[in-house]
């Protein structure tokens, strides 16, 4: 039934001593949105980075058929696993065009970069109307715009959104929230990581609750949104 | 009088695009891989040296090449001289910042023995463009090898320019300092810009010293007055700021003139560290200091 784009079994990560992550399965099939959700500290992050390459851990992942212990964080963009992190990690001194060629300097098919050019600026057209702006002087929710533009840049295979929603306000969330549908619609396979559960129920299809290093529960979104625990302690009364 | 301020106005511009050259190079080493390296200088005497050799038959007698060919090619070999010092020896050491900057000492005292021993300690004059213009309207005279210099220098610069600015190969050396992890995200071969950035800075180097060489002497010792310089003209830039370099190059460059003409050369160094402390004391980011974000 499957044809799963990322898969990570029995994945451990230590900090030192501290274990970090225990046990963590999960996949992302191809086409689908794959959430995580789960509380502050819970190891998101770190989950995210292990998939993209930057930590040493125990267990398997696999992204596209590779082993990913094998790949470096370069590899891994090349081979279209693009992570765009929390912090955003933008160049703060390039302009919004700038930091947009940046996503794509590895890319050789030159046309198909101007395609994407195109596409991310009609996707977003704050961006567009902000070409020749810093970074550092956009808004938290423009750099958000920003990051997944940059991310797109890169022609993802799978784009991971580590908390897209963090400190945004709902205006721009609802932005966010249009961009992700509308990417998906066209195809791309997202993993979208947040702490904001209402947010990941909307849009994902299968989701993982992730607690203290581990996977409590996983799912469809409907098991999900009739899951009496996560609808109390994650999504809230509405 | 009249004489004295414009040769200090040609002068200070002549010199300054000499000492851009020399700082940029040094601020993109330390901004991309935060590596202090001392040896820069031994880079710029490198350059006057490789290009003394080629030109000169008293060195290599079966040596000897026309400027335009010598030229370029001691460019090239600067450059890769630095490479290599990056690849055989820095990178192996450089998560360890303080090791590293005590190894790139440990190279320029190493190659500063080196030109001893092979070509003594006297000062080799040499010409790369011989000839002097007199500019009867202003009452004062340039020599052909600082026009030579100016020129090269700001021709290098619009290359850089272009380079950082309109490539992606360049544009990832500017992004790599600003953010690494950035960088790494949108998949730039983070050592590979190390190692190209190392390359250009020798290159860089590597035209400075010829000209330095070619308005002064090579001799042993001569890289350390342009060492120090880059190093305040970065501090007054902003450190990692290739922009700030050139502004701040030409701060001190027409300082240094100026004080060298009015005051004596005896204190032209003086000023150059007056400013530093001052510009460490009021704005200690430096002009364009903001450029430069280490994680």
């Amino acid at each position: 039934m499957s044809d799963p784009l990322l898969e990570v079994e029995d994945l451990d990560v230590y900090y030192g001593k501290s274990q970090a992550l225990d046990g963590v399965s999960l996949t992302v099939e191809r086409g689908e949105i794959g959430g995580i959700v789960g509380p502050n500290g819970a190891g998101k992050t770190t989950l995210l980075d292990a998939v993209a390459g930057f930590l040493d851990y125990g267990g398997t992942i696999r992204f596209n058929g590779r082993d990913v212990a094998d790949l470096n964080p370069q590899q891994l963009v090349n081979d279209g696993l693009i992570y765009c992190t929390e912090d955003r990690d933008l160049f703060p001194f390039f302009s919004v065009h700038e930091n947009l060629l940046m996503g794509a300097q590895f890319r050789e098919d030159r046309d198909a970069v101007r395609a994407d050019l195109t596409m991310v600026y009609d996707l977003f057209p704050r961006l567009d109307d902000r070409r020749d702006q810093e970074a550092q002087t956009m808004s938290g929710g423009e750099q958000q715009m920003l990051a997944v533009g940059r991310a797109l840049m890169g022609d993802p295979e799978l784009l991971v959104l580590d908390e897209p929603t963090l400190g945004l306000a709902p205006v721009i969330i609802d932005d966010i929230s249009d961009a992700i549908e509308t990417l998906n619609d066209q195809g791309q396979t997202l993993l979208l990581v947040e702490q904001n559960a209402t947010f990941a129920l909307r849009h994902a299809h299968r989701l993982s609750l992730l607690e203290s290093g581990r996977v409590e529960l996983s799912g469809s979104a409907a098991e999900f949104q009739n899951n009496d625990y996560i609808t109390e302690a994650y999504v809230g009364i509405h | 009088m009249l004489g004295d301020i414009a040769s200090v106005i040609v002068d200070g511009a002549l010199i300054s695009a000499v000492y851009a050259l020399i700082a940029i190079g040094f601020t993109m080493v330390f901004g991309v891989g935060g590596v202090l390296n001392l040896a820069h200088g031994a880079l710029i005497m490198a350059g006057a040296y490789t290009y003394l050799s080629l030109v000169s038959d008293s060195i290599l007698a079966s040596v000897t090449l026309h400027p335009i060919v010598a030229f370029p090619l001691t460019v090239v070999i600067v450059g890769l001289i630095s490479y290599g010092l990056y690849v055989v020896l820095v990178r192996t050491i450089e998560e360890n910042v303080v090791i590293t900057f005590l190894a790139t000492i440990v190279v320029a005292i190493a190659f500063t023995e080196l030109v001893t021993l092979v070509f003594h300690a006297q000062p080799y004059q040499y010409s790369v463009v011989p000839g002097v213009l007199q500019v009867q309207a202003l009452g004062t005279r340039i020599l052909y090898v600082e026009l030579a210099a100016f020129v090269a220098s700001w021709g290098a610069m619009g290359l850089l320019w272009y380079y950082v600015t309109k490539t992606d190969s360049g544009r990832s050396i500017r992004a790599t300092s600003m953010s690494e992890r950035g960088a790494m995200l949108t998949g730039v071969d983070v050592p590979g810009v190390r190692a190209r950035t190392w390359l250009v800075a020798g290159g860089l180097a590597g035209i400075a010293g010829v000209f330095l060489g070619g308005i002064g002497a090579a001799e042993p010792t001569m890289w350390l007055e342009p060492l120090a310089l880059a190093f305040i003209i970065v501090v007054v830039g902003g450190i990692g700021s290739i922009k700030g370099s050139v502004a701040a190059a030409y701060i001190v460059g027409y300082l240094q003139t100026a004080t060298g003409q009015f005051l004596g050369q005896s204190v032209r160094g003086i000023m150059s560290l007056v400013v530093l402390v001052v510009v460490l004391l009021v704005l200690p980011q430096g002009l364009y200091g903001t450029e430069f974000v280490h994680e």
